[in-house]
């Protein structure tokens, strides 16, 4: 490690660091970055071990893997307490599915319009569009929930995917129109010049080209409805409720003794699909994040 | 929203007046209005019912002595306004939303450019710690704060058994008020800092080579040259970073809510509205009230970023 020849920092030359016998800053950024990751990640390590770990050693803290047991998660998926575990990830996958697919159909064609059409007031559409996504949850919580009680819908899943669909839509039209802003749209005339009406360009030479964009999209619309707890907590019913409401719920069960191998054996099964699809997507998810934001 | 402003493509109307755009109106911009139309409209319509109609409501809610589920309610115009800026909670909501947001959105971004800049090193294994950072962002507040909970808990917790073998006793996280605040500030912090590293990443990597070279040339050190180039240059990204984080750490309810269900020192103005209307109190106009007072701020830093953030922050 001593004869590495590393830059120090990103930018500097890595000339002047070759002489020394041990490279001290070197070691120190590896030992500052160890940290950071461990920091990092430390607490969902911490959620795995003890949701693999025998309930009557809960509060051992031994940080290796001990006691290596199934039965939390078998206690999660159990319905005798009144948990409904299964049921709830089944409702999340169902609302983040529908979601995503319903907030992409819609979201591809505004986004496209947006960034190819060419009429007076489009700034004005897409700011109307996009200030939706500024307006703080809690602000539209309770009329929605008026309006659900109103014609019946509290409970139903109608009431949680529909307006969740308005809600990760800005998200959707916003990053769909930056990134089809960059395609490069000469193909289209390409192929329009080849006899294609604007419909087939469209099908055949642009989506497979977006085909990456969407994608990407379609990860955080469905991320974004997955982790949606706010409304949930309040138009779902027992039926309907999805994973975040669930799991909430699961640790009220009992305030003296929080039913915590249980809790991080769910929270395992809620949090890891995540952190695997971000360890697989996490350019994508970034470069969807900051679409158009930083140049 | 302001966030396409950098983008406008080329071939936009210019921004003329009324006489320029009757010009405009015809032939293909017409076709393509009508396109648009029914490209968007769906969307226009979606949003238009659940999100600024629902909006709206909340502000005719806001002027309403109402219980949420009853049929009755009396209009006190301005009544639930006056009573929450003359109560002792205003100063207590507004204090403990102004601390949260202050904290957490400067501590996630400086921590955020320290990781970033250990991130941007050519050292092996930063693709995976990269991801390992960003990762506690895009977890459910849920079920990051339950993990954390069972952390800070002070008599089974890691943390109490850290600082044990510290020979120090655990403080009570959750019962102290202050401490409630520091406990959802820290974890917070925690989940957003990938976010806000990953961005200064990105605005890192796409420094200009040759300005940092020359600065080396004439024999700037590592120090200087992240203070006196790096940073001035990353300042488009630190705009759009304290106002996204800013819009977010105002709506920040999940984590609070699961980590301290009563807000027994954590009451935010989300959270103070959420309590409000589907706490104990049950007063859903007063709740209404409270998140139109957020809505005015978010709205407020909307406006500012519009107004002034592109005009003074830009080098391109």
């Amino acid at each position: 490690m001593s004869t590495m020849t590393a830059p120090r920092t990103g930018n500097a030359a890595p000339n002047e660091v070759r002489k020394k016998p041990f490279d001290w800053a070197l070691a120190r950024t590896y030992i500052s970055a160890v940290v950071i990751v461990i920091w990092c990640f430390a607490p969902a390590y911490w959620m795995v071990v003890t949701a693999f770990r025998d309930v009557g050693y809960t509060f051992d803290p031994t940080p290796f893997f001990t006691h290596v047991t199934l039965d939390n998660f078998a206690t999660a998926f159990s319905t005798n307490l009144g948990n409904h575990f299964a049921r709830a990830l089944g409702n999340s996958l169902f609302i983040g599915v529908c979601v995503t697919l319903i907030a992409l159909l819609f979201g591809v064609f505004a986004a496209y319009a947006l960034a190819r059409l060419n009429f007076p007031g489009k700034f004005l559409v897409l700011g109307v569009i996009l200030g939706a996504s500024m307006f703080p949850g809690v602000a539209l919580v309770t009329p929605l929930f008026q309006l659900f009680t109103n014609i019946g819908w509290i409970g139903t899943y109608q009431a949680l995917i529909i307006p969740n669909i308005s809600f990760v839509l800005p998200l959707t039209v916003y990053t769909l129109t930056s990134f089809f802003r960059e395609m490069p749209w000469e193909l289209e005339e390409a192929a329009r010049i080849d006899g294609c009406t604007q419909g087939e360009a469209f099908r055949k030479v642009i989506m497979p080209l977006a085909a990456p964009a969407v994608f990407t999209t379609a990860i955080l619309a469905f991320i974004s409805s997955w982790n949606e707890f706010l409304l949930a907590s309040q138009l779902s019913s027992d039926a309907t409720q999805p994973v975040t409401v669930a799991i909430a719920s699961f640790a009220g069960a009992q305030p003296h003794q929080e039913p915590y191998t249980t809790v991080m054996a769910a929270a395992t099964i809620v949090t890891i699909p995540l952190v695997i699809m971000v360890l697989i997507f996490q350019r994508k998810i970034v470069a969807g994040l900051t679409a158009g934001g930083v140049k | 929203m302001s966030r396409l402003r950098t983008q406008e493509p080329p071939t936009a109307p210019a921004s003329g007046g009324a006489t320029v755009r009757r010009k405009y109106f015809t032939g293909r911009t017409r076709r393509d209005f009508f396109v648009f139309l029914a490209f968007a409209l769906p969307n226009l319509i979606l949003i238009g019912a659940f999100t600024y109609r629902p909006l709206f409501s909340n502000i005719y809610y806001s002027t309403l002595n109402w219980t949420l589920g009853s049929p009755s309610a009396t209009v006190v115009g301005f009544g639930n306004y006056i009573t929450f800026f003359t109560s002792p909670d205003a100063a207590a909501v507004l204090g403990t939303t102004a601390i949260f947001t202050a904290v957490t959105v400067g501590g996630s971004m400086i921590l955020g450019l320290l990781v970033s800049l250990a991130l941007n090193l050519k050292i092996r294994g930063t693709t995976f710690a990269r991801s390992a950072v960003f990762a506690p962002f895009v977890l459910s507040g849920v079920g990051v704060g339950l993990v954390w909970l069972f952390i800070f808990d002070p008599v089974y917790g890691v943390l109490a058994w850290v600082l044990r073998g510290l020979g120090q006793t655990s403080p009570q996280w959750i019962n102290d008020p202050q401490l409630a605040l520091a406990m959802v500030i820290i974890v917070y912090v925690w989940k957003n800092l990938g976010y806000c590293a990953v961005v200064y990443l990105a605005g890192l990597q796409s420094l200009p080579n040759d300005v940092m070279e020359a600065a080396q040339l004439d024999g700037a050190g590592s120090f200087r040259r992240f203070v006196s180039i790096s940073v001035p240059l990353l300042s488009p990204t630190t705009f759009f970073l304290l106002i996204t984080s800013l819009l977010s750490s105002l709506q920040a309810f999940d984590l609070i809510r699961v980590m301290t269900p009563l807000g027994n020192g954590t009451s935010t103005l989300i959270f103070e509205a959420y309590k409000q209307a589907f706490g104990a109190y049950n007063r859903a106009g007063y709740s209404a009230t409270i998140s139109v007072i957020l809505f005015v701020i978010l709205l407020a830093m909307t406006g500012f970023q519009l107004r002034f953030v592109e005009k003074k922050v830009h080098y391109a």
